[in-house]
């Protein structure tokens, strides 16, 4: 228990008619990268949301035990008036971190996201779609989360990106970080997750770990996925 | 994180934001043509008092856009923000703007005043002039904080231009038949409380009519009817979610 970072317990939220989220639990550890798998409209980005303070629920609750949350937004939008330094710039301030120590996380961060630095005297706006999310990237790690959140992680990104980010995620874990990637590339999921969430219109299907998986038979995570959402025939069909 | 760091970085991103509008440049320019124009075909004095009536709408015009485009676009879903920070961002931006708007004014009064001074034609009823401007200043803040929660890309600050627009032609239109109101305004006697009323709802239209002496002391009116629109905006921010994108 001491390893959970984040715990969502029976969370709710409601837009007009619409149940978004109902009867939502489930549980974030140290050291380890949670997938959050759903179809479009499961409820994956409203929890997410909600986590973080953008939505209020309309029941259940959110406890936190990390330092300093990390978010990457699945299509990151930025003040379109400010330029990738000042963003980082002012993003710096607010945490206290400092002018070399930010000149250190910059050079290390954009080398591991494959992100050039010689953008961050433009526009963010400018920029194209991979690069906005490697800026947001960017943004969020200087802080040095201690708990990162990601809403699709590898969309908008080129391969090669991809390997880098997936990468980066299993450093992240290696330094006793908590992930929860929210993303519907399952065969890039399989290849790091250490559990899974599932939700399907709003609600959780599935919550355990790949090591207790593991020990039921070969792992599939996009079988497993699909079974739960009818599409072919298995265990939890 | 340091609470000072958080005022700093919501005034930096305050501020850049409308350093960044350039129908703003336009309009101070127009402003400062229109008085300089007038200054130039009559006398300081005249330019002066046309300054003291029309600067309230600075405040005015650097409300724009000051909430919902930023709820819209998606820009508040940052890091940044989280934890509900964007609410206090947003709140305070009237504090920002309002400051801002004030280093305007008070760059543009300096510069009357020195002049004044020098040529001895400065007179401390000016002071108090732009005080009760600078009141109906921090009312147009609040009010187009407020109403850019319902108005977006500028319409908020357009509303009221409309408003006023309205009010002055409607006014024009019907002087035969509100002479009482007009009298009444002209000699600031408000002797009922219909009258009283009707003062009341063309102060929230045109603010700009307290920089006359005889209205000075509805300043404080003002100062309340900002007030309430701050409490106004600070309820709709305490339910704002960030839903759309």
């Amino acid at each position: 228990m001491s390893d959970v970072v984040l715990k969502v317990e029976n969370l709710a939220k409601r837009f007009g008619r619409v149940e978004a989220v109902k009867n939502v639990s489930f549980s974030v550890r140290r050291g380890a990268i949670a997938a959050f798998l759903g179809e479009n409209g499961a409820g994956k980005t409203t929890t997410i949301k909600t986590i973080l303070g953008f939505l209020k629920p309309d029941a259940g609750r959110v406890e936190t035990r990390y330092r300093q949350p990390g978010y990457v937004p699945e299509h990151p939008v930025f003040f379109p008036w400010l330029k990738g330094r000042e963003v980082l710039g002012f993003t710096a301030k607010l945490f206290g971190v400092d002018r070399n120590e930010l000149v250190r996380l910059v050079d290390r961060i954009s080398a591991a996201v494959g992100f050039d630095p010689a953008l961050l005297e433009r526009k963010v706006q400018t920029y194209s779609l991979g690069n906005q999310k490697k800026f947001s990237y960017l943004q969020s790690l200087i802080v040095s989360p201690d708990f990162l959140i990601v809403d699709e992680p590898f969309s908008s990104l080129d391969p090669v990106s991809i390997k880098s980010v997936r990468e980066l995620f299993l450093r992240l874990k290696e330094e006793g970080k908590a992930l929860l990637l929210s993303s519907h590339l399952i065969s890039e999921m399989e290849k790091i997750t250490d559990d899974v969430i599932i939700i399907k219109k709003g609600s959780i299907l599935l919550e355990e770990s790949v090591e207790r998986l593991k020990k039921e038979g070969p792992f599939d995570l996009e079988g497993l996925f699909l079974s739960f959402h009818g599409e072919i025939g298995g265990r939890h069909t | 994180m340091p609470v000072s760091h958080r005022f700093e970085v919501d005034f930096f991103l305050a501020r850049r934001k409308v350093l960044s509008a350039r129908s703003l440049y336009v309009l101070l320019a127009g402003l400062a043509a229109l008085i300089g124009y007038v200054w130039v075909k009559d006398s300081y004095s005249l330019s002066f008092q046309f300054f003291l009536f029309l600067f309230p709408h600075i405040f005015l015009f650097i409300s724009q856009d000051m909430m919902m485009d930023e709820i819209e676009t998606g820009v508040l879903e940052n890091i940044v923000f989280v934890r509900g920070a964007f609410r206090d961002y947003l709140f305070e931006k009237n504090m920002y703007l309002f400051l801002m708007a004030l280093a305007f004014a008070l760059a543009a009064f300096s510069l009357f005043a020195a002049y004044g001074l020098a040529s001895g034609e400065f007179s401390a009823r000016f002071l108090l002039q732009f005080l009760a401007g600078v009141a109906a200043g921090a009312y147009y803040i609040s009010l187009g904080g407020f109403l850019s929660f319902y108005f977006k890309g500028g319409s908020n600050v357009l509303v009221v231009i409309i408003g006023q627009l309205a009010t002055f032609i409607g006014l024009l239109l019907s002087a035969t038949q509100r002479l009482g109101f007009i009298d009444q305004l002209t000699s600031a006697s408000f002797p009922d409380w219909s009258s009283r009323l009707k003062l009341i709802v063309f102060l929230g239209v045109l603010p700009n009519i307290l920089v006359f002496e005889k209205y000075f002391a509805a300043s404080l009116g003002m100062a309340a009817l900002a007030c309430f629109f701050l409490v106004l905006q600070k309820m709709k921010l305490g339910a704002l979610e960030l839903k759309k994108r």
